[in-house]
């Protein structure tokens, strides 16, 4: 007992006096066009985010070229309004670390920033120098030496804050799987569940799993903001087997084609083999809509808060033109009180 | 996270079988005994739809030199009647700087190292001969530029839609005053592509379907109608599915580019595009492409193709893939079948397969009874199917009916008689396997075949030699004897000392005792570090002292990692390692000087030195009661550092090994499987917690205390991290060390130190 009592006041001293809950709110931008609707404006106006994080690219093992080069890079349309707060966030595949010997890999970090600058002052049409940039990549074992000297070459490239995106293994498992060399991080709270298991119920945001991560949340070594899910998908099973992850699906014209033949409140199966956007659907698959509600969100908080004395921001992934018709700034603001 | 929104002109998304994301990594393509040989297919042109567990397209070796994949460079080839080998540098690598300097210059190399001066066609232009060639390259060396379908490159090259444009009607004109067919159609196909990228659909598609004749079979052709496709996407027509499709059909290299292409966004477009089919063949390119795309359920779209064309051509390719992932779920690699939360998403061996099964065979009789030219290969195909089925006297009689076949479909035909014989063993005996081992040896086919000897180590014999309580033999179908080295089992140790020291001629055996040498020293080393895992360090110096000297190389940083794989193990072993997120702290200054003053230490040692030396700070400790603190301090310290924060973690428990496979080769693994020894393989951190509690019993000075504080802490951690992995359960300790640290030595220097570094706290979570 008085051990506890010791360690407790010696981690909230650490940890600085806090006395309000508030959090600041950041969205990410993952789509491939930058070209804010007027929905998405409104909702910006709204919320005035701390920091959007701008997906510019993505970084993947090229077999052909035996390189590792960008893809799925931003085509930038119309900036975010003046004032706004922006930072570049670029994906990198592990097979690029495990590809790339290094040399490649120092090569890599030169051309990784070298185009992040490019399209910070063309397309985006920035006058302040780039100064924070964030990594995503889910490194593991095999990667981790050369993804943390990766980081290291970047932050050395004078950048006033590098961050990178955390998974919950990667919190409770530390000393295992590393603390990266960053200034903070954000941590993805979401995409928790067991997705290919036929009995989950909800994949994205599943509580009583993330709470088996948190334990050691509050002694992070690190600053982290915590990013939640603002997106719906559906999975496609064969069997008892997931066959696919389908974005934004809409089953309401095939429910009503008799196509789709509800089980549950949020299971179906398919009546006749048809195309579903985009997707081919054979007689007898079924689907799985899962959807993160607020009350989610409410819990995940409140899990969080659970778990950390610290401060920190919210991050909702992800900014889209629709998002504002289940998730109005009203809500939004609501859930970061 | 990760994005699926791919920006690209023509192409869309790439579907592939892989799920990516966190886990570890594994080859799906090495999970499973793959007997049945996917390119016995005859159409070698269908041979990229194969089935790849790990990549969406199947690239064999040598794949790119059949000539189904030369197309281009064959019609070249034939137009200008030579079989030059320029020609292919001149069209693929030769670049437009080049090109321009060609007839102006006396240039006789360039970067591709070739010697223009030997080139017929180059002689040939510097003669005023053939140049309309020359200016057609020169042209479509312009347009290549502008042509970047992915822009995917780490420079910035935005295309300059005008130009595209302006190339494009360039184009046109140069068609119009060209009277060489063969090239007109070139020139109509860069301005169908340059329109297609500038975003002018409608003059792409006039171009393509106004200039070409309809007729047409040539192979740019089809590459216009590609492009074609691509603005027909543009306009959300039917035409667009439908024309990959038939480019898809005729041209194998576009194979990748059209399956990803293929888009079908609804219902009403697949039928409106099926519609446009001209026969059978066309329609049966729509089955094949659904089955190819990820989600594809190959059974029925077989059965669809086979009601619509019973030749397909692509109905063997099907059945090829069927068979692969039938092998898949019938002959995972071993007995215990990886499982995680990641591994099989996307894939879809499951027992909806079985159900699938029947359908197989049901359409497999019929097409190995029917009139095809290929009814032989389906016969083999339906044999297979009967081994999965357990029917393995069916199989016989199949196959026995067929001693007339030669090459290829004869071997397959051997390996799958052979496989149904092996599932009929019931027991091993030294006739039968006597018996089975020559026949394998002397086949070709079977001796030859790079998975059948681990499927029958790990299949047929593991399994029997287990039912049989061999247990050496049995462990040898899976292990080489390096795979003792993280689970260290001494009984097991002593069977295969005595299995190796016997006389035995079988030819199995023979193959078992493969490097029986090596093996021996394995094993005196292995039972040296069974008993070093657990301190006894006579017992550890007397095994690793059986070994020759040169067994135990120290490491060299000139020559690098010696073959026994560890690595230079220092005197800093006796030194604390901080954690990981304190090493950059001025605190690791402090913790790097312990054995400083310790006289007659050794700088560099091998595991044998170390063990001797550990064994003389024990006795240094006995011999001197006022520095026996230091000393275990020391040891403790050794013990933390080869845990897995240490400083010498691969010393015992070399990072990541327990997850390591080595089936590439196909060989027996250096990874322990199929026993469940809970003999240690990760150090007891409960060793260095001794040590410490032995050392504050002798009451040593507080600074020193909280040093031994420390270090308990660190044994703690690691207890704390291979509890969670499932090796150790935790130690009650009789001294409260966050207390002793925290409160009662808070004062001292070094806690002082702790403390301002903090983030050892990590045991939080045990209060």
């Amino acid at each position: 007992m008085k051990k506890t009592h010791l360690l407790a006041l010696f981690i909230t001293l650490a940890a600085g006096c806090t006395t309000s809950n508030k959090k600041e709110i950041s969205f990410y931008h993952w789509q491939s066009n930058l070209n804010p609707s007027p929905n998405e404006k409104e909702l910006l106006r709204q919320i005035a985010p701390l920091v959007v994080y701008l997906h510019f690219f993505d970084v993947e093992w090229n077999a052909t070229a035996g390189l590792a080069l960008p893809t799925a890079k931003l085509k930038v349309k119309q900036a975010f309004a003046d004032g706004q707060k922006v930072v570049p966030v670029v994906y990198l595949t592990n097979e690029v670390f495990l590809k790339t010997n290094s040399l490649q890999q120092a090569q890599l970090a030169d051309s990784l920033w070298a185009k992040c600058q490019r399209i910070w002052r063309g397309p985006l049409a920035q006058v302040e120098p780039l100064s924070a940039l964030q990594i995503d990549c889910d490194w593991t074992l095999k990667t981790r030496a050369a993804y943390f000297q990766f980081l290291h070459r970047l932050k050395a490239k004078g950048l006033n804050e590098l961050s990178c995106t955390l998974r919950l293994h990667q919190v409770k498992f530390r000393e295992k799987t590393g603390v990266p060399p960053v200034d903070k991080t954000v941590l993805m709270f979401y995409n928790m569940g067991n997705i290919g298991q036929k009995g989950e119920d909800n994949s994205i945001l599943n509580l009583t799993t993330a709470e088996s991560y948190l334990g050691r949340l509050n002694e992070y070594p690190l600053p982290f903001e915590v990013a939640l899910p603002l997106f719906n998908w559906a999975v496609q099973f064969r069997g008892s087997q997931a066959l696919r992850i389908i974005y934004g699906l809409n089953a309401e014209q095939a429910i009503a084609e008799n196509k789709l033949e509800q089980l549950s409140p949020n299971r179906f199966r398919i009546n006749e083999s048809t195309y579903l956007n985009g997707y081919y659907f054979y007689k007898n698959d079924e689907l799985r809509l899962e959807q993160v509600q607020n009350k989610d969100l409410q819990g995940a908080i409140s899990l969080l808060d659970k778990y950390s004395t610290k401060e920190y921001s919210l991050v909702f992934y992800h900014l889209t033109e629709t998002i504002s018709e289940q998730w109005p700034a009203s809500k939004l603001l609501e859930l970061a009180q | 996270m990760r994005n699926l929104l791919f920006f690209s002109f023509i192409f869309l998304i790439v579907s592939t079988n892989k799920a990516k994301g966190c886990g570890f990594d594994y080859d799906p393509n090495a999970n499973y005994y793959n007997l049945f040989d996917q390119s016995l297919i005859s159409d070698k042109s269908l041979c990229l739809m194969l089935l790849d567990y790990s990549e969406p397209y199947y690239y064999a070796k040598g794949l790119e030199d059949l000539d189904i994949f030369k197309r281009n460079l064959a019609s070249w080839q034939k137009h200008l009647k030579t079989t030059d080998p320029s020609l292919s540098v001149l069209l693929y690598q030769a670049s437009l700087k080049t090109m321009r300097q060609m007839l102006g210059s006396k240039l006789s190399f360039d970067s591709t190292g070739t010697y223009w001066q030997n080139s017929s066609l180059v002689k040939a232009w510097r003669k005023g001969k053939n140049l309309d060639f020359y200016h057609y390259l020169i042209f479509a060396k312009t347009c290549e530029p502008h042509a970047e379908a992915y822009n995917s490159y780490w420079s910035e090259r935005e295309v300059d839609t005008n130009v595209q444009a302006g190339l494009a009607r360039q184009a046109l004109q140069l068609a119009a005053a060209e009277e060489d067919p063969f090239l007109k159609e070139r020139y109509w196909f860069h301005a169908v592509r340059m329109f297609h990228y500038a975003g002018h659909y409608q003059k792409a598609i006039n171009t393509f379907e106004n200039q070409f004749a309809k007729n047409s079979q040539s192979y740019i052709f089809y590459r216009a109608m590609e492009q074609a496709a691509g603005a027909y996407h543009a306009l959300d027509s039917p035409k667009a599915p439908y024309y990959f499709s038939v480019v898809f059909g005729a041209l194998p290299d576009r194979n990748e580019v059209c399956l990803a292409s293929f888009k079908i966004g609804n219902q009403n477009l697949w039928d409106s595009a099926f519609a446009l089919c001209q026969n059978k063949q066309e329609q049966a390119n729509f089955h094949a492409m659904r089955a190819f795309q990820q989600g594809g359920l190959d059974i029925e779209e077989m059965e669809l193709i086979y009601s619509l064309d019973k030749k397909s051509r692509y109905l063997e390719l099907l059945a090829a893939r069927q068979i692969n992932r039938y092998e898949r779920y019938f002959n995972p690699e071993g007995q215990n079948k990886f499982e995680d939360n990641y591994g099989d998403f996307f894939d879809r061996d499951t027992n909806e397969m079985e159900a699938y099964l029947k359908r197989f065979e049901k359409l497999l009789v019929k097409l190995s009874k029917s009139t095809n030219r290929n009814k032989t290969y389906f016969k083999l195909a339906l044999s297979q199917v009967y081994v999965f089925k357990g029917r393995y006297r069916d199989v016989l009689k199949l196959l026995n009916k067929n001693k007339r076949l030669k090459g290829p479909l004869k071997a397959q035909a051997q390996v799958v008689h052979f496989q149904a014989r092996l599932k009929l063993l019931d027991t091993l005996t030294d006739s039968n396997l006597s018996a089975l081992e020559n026949e394998y040896n002397s086949t070709p086919a079977l001796a030859q075949h790079p998975q059948l000897r681990a499927y029958m180590l790990n299949s047929i014999y593991g399994p029997l030699f287990n039912k049989q309580q061999d247990t050496v033999r049995y462990f040898l179908c899976y292990n080489r004897v390096g795979a003792l080295e993280y689970r260290i089992d001494l009984p097991l140790i002593k069977q295969l000392q005595k299995y190796y020291k016997a006389n035995s001629a079988s030819p199995l055996d023979e193959y078992l005792k493969q490097g029986v040498s090596t093996a021996q020293n394995q094993l005196n080393f292995y039972q040296g570090k069974y008993h070093f895992l657990r301190n006894q360090l006579d017992s550890a110096i007397y095994y690793f002292g059986l070994n020759p000297k040169e067994y135990y190389p120290v490491y060299n940083a000139d020559a690098g990692m010696p073959d026994r794989s560890y690595p230079q193990i220092g005197r800093s072993i006796y030194n604390t390692c901080p954690t990981y997120a304190v090493k950059s702290s001025p605190f690791l200054k402090q913790t790097d000087s312990l054995s400083l003053n310790i006289k007659g230490l050794k700088t560099n040692y091998t595991i044998l030195s170390l063990a001797q030396e550990m064994r003389n700070l024990e006795h240094r400790a006995k011999r001197n009661p006022d520095s026996a603190a230091l000393y275990y301090l020391m040891l403790a310290n050794a013990w933390v550092n080869m845990g897995g924060q240490g400083w010498y973690r691969m010393l015992h428990s070399e990072q990541g090994s327990y997850y390591t496979r080595n089936t590439s080769t196909w060989a027996p693994a250096f990874e322990f499987r199929y026993f469940t020894s809970k003999e240690l393989y990760y150090y007891n951190p409960g060793i260095a917690l001794n040590y410490v509690e032995t050392a504050l019993d002798l009451n040593p000075p507080n600074e020193l205390k909280a040093k031994l504080a420390y270090v308990a802490q660190q044994a703690l951690l690691e207890q704390g991290v291979q509890e969670e992995a499932g090796f150790y359960t935790i130690t009650v300790t009789k001294t409260d060390y966050d207390e002793l640290l925290l409160l009662d030595l808070a004062e001292t220097s070094y806690a002082k130190q702790v403390i301002k570094a903090c983030e050892w706290l990590s045991p939080i979570e045990r209060n």
